[in-house]
């Protein structure tokens, strides 16, 4: 046999052999996987405990073939710390402690050698830290009786890829939280709306000899402005417009406050000044609490005289008498909240027939228009010469705001109160 | 929005607000004097504030009322034209001090805060 046939027998032979082994490699891939598939078809798609992780635990188990299993979960918003071992006894999570804080800083595995379980058996473990959005949240590890063999490359690989399977239930579990959470937040916000829409007055008071309109639009659900309206005992028309800086539930739970404070207040007779100055006082402490203030105009007006007065804190001005000759009363005081002493100042008139009395807030008073703000200017623009009706003043002022705004979506609540003295 | 911070000794801080100033500012601006217990006096300088909200408004008076709990002020420094008509339109003015510029917003603290730290 010369030298050449001898090579290509041994080529042939240890092609046979490769064929052989790859063969056995096969058939090893094939039954490893068929026990595989039984864990992760029980794998739940979100992992809300270390139960829900089991599966992906005793499939690396096999997958390696070790003899112990152990899965730790870090607590979370809503769960404890959760410890689970395959089997029970297999190790306390003391003693993997400072391996687990070891290998959360590393991308690969790491291993702790000849940890005692709790019979005393040294084994030796590889360990993964479970990363979720860059911050470690547990960790899986599965450990070998000292003396079998040492943990490979492919159990390395094997370890991480199923760990971050793990990882993946627990980002879909809390996706799944967070839709739940998102969607009890939303039906709070939505039965909040309720209760803020039934406590305000859905229309103005009808009484002799004044016309009352009143148009109100919180920008979301719930809304930081209010309104509302008070029959005193002197036979005077009490109105009221607020608004509380800021937006979402704080603002409105701050504007449903005041806006009951206001009323009762209003209720005993209290002249405006006094009850801005009353509820001031109340609410300063909150307020300066919760880093919120709110502006307010209160206006009282006797319905057969036409006198009417008025207390402005912080609100823009109040619109007082027709078209082309309106008078603008001013805040004399800063918002509530903002000083723990101070009152504002009374601005008293007396109404002619045919007089208008328009409160807004400044979710219309700021609109932007380009580089400025419509303002109180570009708001009584939009008043026709010839109103003769609330309505159709504060029609004309909604229209004007809704092209000026151009489809774009109100940013702030808004109110506007009008009244015409002389109906 | 843009904010630049000048911190002329350890207890003053001066607050350079360019453009908006507005619900998406506020954090910004309040965490300038909420990482800084020793800060008790601070100038807010307005002369290149293009926009001012409601919640701004209530952003100074925060700060204000955090200055006086810490035994200083809030001073507003040459606000600009709009700003001024809000301040005036909301009676602001009468709650927060505004001087023309943000050397006499400085010269309105108490010097000796200013000896006590150096000495």
């Amino acid at each position: 046999m010369t030298n050449s046939n001898k090579t290509a027998e041994a080529y042939e032979a240890r092609i046979r052999q490769l064929e052989t082994e790859l063969e056995e490699m096969t058939a090893s891939l094939a039954q490893a996987w068929d026990q595989l598939v039984p864990f992760l078809q029980a794998t739940p798609q979100q992992a809300n405990s270390t139960g829900d992780i089991v599966p992906v635990l005793e499939s690396i188990m096999v997958a390696v073939d070790a003899d112990v299993g152990a899965l730790y979960l870090a607590p979370g918003d809503d769960r404890p710390a959760e410890w689970f071992t395959i089997p029970s006894n297999a190790v306390a999570f003391s003693d993997l402690q400072k391996y687990l804080d070891d290998c959360s800083q590393l991308t690969q595995p790491c291993r702790a050698r000849n940890v005692r379980t709790w019979t005393g058996a040294p084994i030796n473990w590889l360990l993964t830290p479970i990363v979720v959005s860059e911050q470690v949240v547990g960790a899986i590890g599965v450990g070998l009786a000292e003396g079998r063999r040492d943990f490979s490359a492919y159990d390395a690989r094997t370890l991480m890829r199923m760990t971050e399977r793990a990882a993946g239930q627990i980002v879909a579990a809390d996706l799944a939280a967070s839709r739940v959470r998102e969607a009890q937040i939303a039906h709070a916000m939505q039965i909040a709306g309720l209760i803020q829409r039934s406590i305000q007055p859905a229309t103005g008071p009808r009484i002799a000899g004044l016309q009352v309109g009143i148009d109100w639009q919180p920008a979301a659900t719930v809304g930081g402005d209010a309104w509302g309206w008070v029959m005193q005992p002197s036979g005077h028309l009490a109105c009221y417009v607020l608004d509380v800086a800021g937006k979402g539930l704080p603002a409105a739970l701050a504007a449903v406050s005041l806006h009951t404070a206001l009323k009762m207040v209003l209720r005993l007779n209290l002249p405006p000044v006094d009850a801005i100055e009353t509820v001031n006082h109340e609410f300063y402490d909150a307020y300066t609490d919760a880093e919120l203030f709110a502006t307010a105009t209160v206006i009282a007006i006797d319905p057969v005289t036409g006198e009417i007065e008025q207390a402005n804190a912080g609100h823009p001005p109040t619109l007082l008498g027709q078209p082309e000759k309106w008078q603008q009363w001013e805040a004399t005081m800063p918002p509530i909240g903002v000083l723990p002493d101070s009152a504002p100042l009374p601005q008293r008139a007396t109404l002619h027939p045919g007089d208008m009395v328009v409160c807004y807030s400044d979710g219309l008073s700021e609109i932007e228009t380009g580089q400025r703000l419509w303002g109180t200017r570009g708001l009584l623009d939009a008043i026709p010469p010839d109103v003769a009706h609330v309505e159709h003043l504060i029609d004309a002022v909604l229209t004007t705001a809704d092209r000026l705004r151009n489809g774009a979506p109100m940013h702030d609540d808004q109110t506007i109160l009008a009244i015409r003295f002389g109906a | 929005m843009e904010l630049k911070k000048e911190q002329p000794d350890d207890v003053t801080l001066v607050l350079h607000i360019g453009g908006r100033f507005d619900a998406h500012t506020m954090e910004e601006v309040k965490a300038c004097w909420r990482s800084d217990d020793a800060i008790r006096h601070i100038v807010v300088d307005l002369s290149q504030t293009t926009f001012i909200d409601s919640i701004a408004l209530a952003t100074l008076i925060s700060g204000l009322k955090t200055a006086r709990k810490r035994g200083g002020n809030l001073v507003i420094a040459n606000p600009a034209e709009a700003v001024k008509v809000i301040f005036e339109l909301t009676a602001m003015d009468r709650a927060l001090t505004v001087t023309s510029s943000v050397e006499e917003a400085l010269a309105l603290f108490p010097s000796n805060d200013k000896l006590q730290q150096n000495g």
